[in-house]
C-alpha cells in the first residue's frame, strides 16, 4: 500500500471525488497506533474494539470540522484519550467504583485477557501503570510506549510540556518504587 | 507521527535512575489474528449503517401539527417566565445580595462534593505529604515554573487531601 502523507489524504478527503476512501486511508494509517493506545488504557482487548471504532465513527462526523491546527495524528489521539478516559470514568459510575477498585477490575482484565501474554515482569510493570491516576496512565503510555515527544503529548493533553515532564518522572519513579520496592 | 529519539527515552530513564527500559517491554498485549486486517472494514460497514439512520422524525405526526405545537410551547413557557421575573423583581429588592449568597452555599457544597470524590481518587497515589509539601513550598516541580496548570495541581491537590492535609492550608501555600 502507497503511503500517503497527512496532507495528501486531507486534500484527498476535502477536494478528492471519494472521501470514503480517503477516510478508509486513514483509518489504515492510524488504526494500530489508536488502537494500542485506548487498549493500554482500558486493558481488555473487546472493550479498546469498541473504542477504536467510536473514535473513528467520532473522527468522521468531525473530520469535515478539522481546521488543520493541529497535526492529524495528534487530532486522532486527543479524540482516543477521551474516549479511553470517558470509557473509565463510565466504568467506575456503572460499579460505583472508588478508583482504586477500578485499577483491581482493571488488573483483573489484565490476567482473564486471553489476548495478553506478557511475561512476569511486563505483567509487574503493567499492574503498577494500573496503579497511577488515569491521566498519568495516559502520559506515562504516550511517553514510555509510543516513544511521543512532549511537544505533541501536550497539543493532545493541552498541558504544558513542564508539566507533563514531571507528571512522566513521577510515575517513573512510582512505578520503580513499586517493582523495586 | 514522528516518534522522538528511542536513544532520548533511555536516556531519560536513565537520569531518573530507572531499571524501566522500554525496548524490551512491549506490554505483553496482543490481538487476534488479523484483527488489523478486518478493523477497516469494520468500521466502514458501521459508517454505513450510521449514515442510513433516518433524521429524527416522529412517524404519523403531520410536520405542520408538530411545528405549530411547539411553538405555541414555546410562546406559553416564554410568557410564564416572564410573568415570574416581573413578579419576583417587584417583591425582592435585594435580589442581587439573594443570588451572591446562593451562589457562595453552591461553591461551599460543590467544594464538599469535589474533596470526597478526590478523596476516592487518590486512593493509589504515592506522594508522600513532605514531598507535596515540599513541591509547594519551592512552589516547582522538577522543572521549571510552568508547571502548576491544571493537571498538576489537580495531582498534587488530589493526593494532600488523601493525606489529610487540610485544602485551606493547600490553598494557603499557594498564595
Amino acid at each position: 500500500m502507497k503511503h500517503y502523507s497527512d496532507e495528501e489524504l486531507l486534500t484527498m478527503f476535502f477536494e478528492g471525488e471519494n472521501p470514503n476512501y480517503a477516510f478508509n486511508l486513514i483509518v489504515r494509517k492510524y488504526q494500530e497506533p489508536v488502537y494500542w493506545h485506548i487498549r493500554r488504557m482500558v486493558i481488555c482487548h473487546d472493550d479498546a474494539n469498541d473504542i477504536v471504532q467510536d473514535v473513528f465513527f467520532k473522527a468522521w462526523q468531525a473530520l469535515r470540522s478539522f481546521r488543520k491546527e493541529s497535526a492529524l495524528y495528534t487530532w486522532l489521539y486527543r479524540i482516543a484519550t477521551n474516549e479511553a478516559l470517558t470509557f473509565l470514568k463510565k466504568k467506575k459510575k456503572r460499579y460505583f467504583l472508588p478508583i482504586n477498585d477500578v485499577s483491581r477490575i482493571l488488573e483483573e482484565s489484565l490476567e482473564a485477557d486471553v489476548y495478553y501474554d506478557g511475561n512476569e515482569m511486563e505483567k509487574k510493570i503493567q499492574k503498577a501503570i494500573l496503579k497511577l491516576p488515569d491521566k498519568q496512565r495516559v502520559v506515562f503510555n504516550l511517553r514510555y510506549y509510543d516513544e511521543m515527544k512532549y511537544e505533541d503529548m501536550a497539543e493532545i493533553l493541552g498541558t504544558s510540556t513542564g508539566a507533563l515532564k514531571a507528571s512522566y518522572h513521577h510515575a517513573v519513579k512510582k512505578i520503580e518504587k513499586y517493582i523495586n520496592p | 507521527m514522528k516518534k522522538d529519539n528511542k536513544e532520548s527515552i533511555r536516556k531519560e530513564l536513565h537520569e531518573l535512575q530507572s531499571s524501566l527500559d522500554p525496548s524490551k517491554d512491549t506490554g505483553g498485549f496482543r490481538v487476534p489474528d488479523h484483527f488489523f486486517d478486518t478493523l477497516p472494514g469494520n468500521i466502514s460497514n458501521r459508517l454505513s449503517t450510521e449514515n442510513k439512520k433516518p433524521a429524527f422524525a416522529l412517524p404519523g405526526l403531520p410536520t405542520k401539527r408538530l411545528v405549530a405545537s411547539l411553538v405555541s410551547i414555546t410562546l406559553l413557557a416564554g410568557i410564564l417566565f416572564s410573568l415570574f421575573y416581573l413578579q419576583r423583581d417587584q417583591l425582592n429588592g435585594y435580589a442581587d445580595a439573594d443570588y451572591d449568597q446562593l451562589m457562595l452555599d453552591y461553591y461551599a457544597i460543590q467544594f464538599d462534593m469535589d474533596r470526597s470524590a478526590l478523596y476516592d481518587f487518590v486512593l493509589e497515589s504515592g506522594l508522600t505529604p513532605e514531598e507535596i509539601l515540599f513541591e509547594l513550598d519551592r512552589g516547582e516541580f522538577i522543572f521549571g515554573d510552568d508547571v502548576f496548570d491544571e493537571m498538576l495541581l489537580e495531582e498534587i491537590f488530589e493526593q494532600a487531601v488523601y493525606y489529610g492535609i487540610e485544602s485551606n492550608y493547600l490553598l494557603s501555600s499557594l498564595d
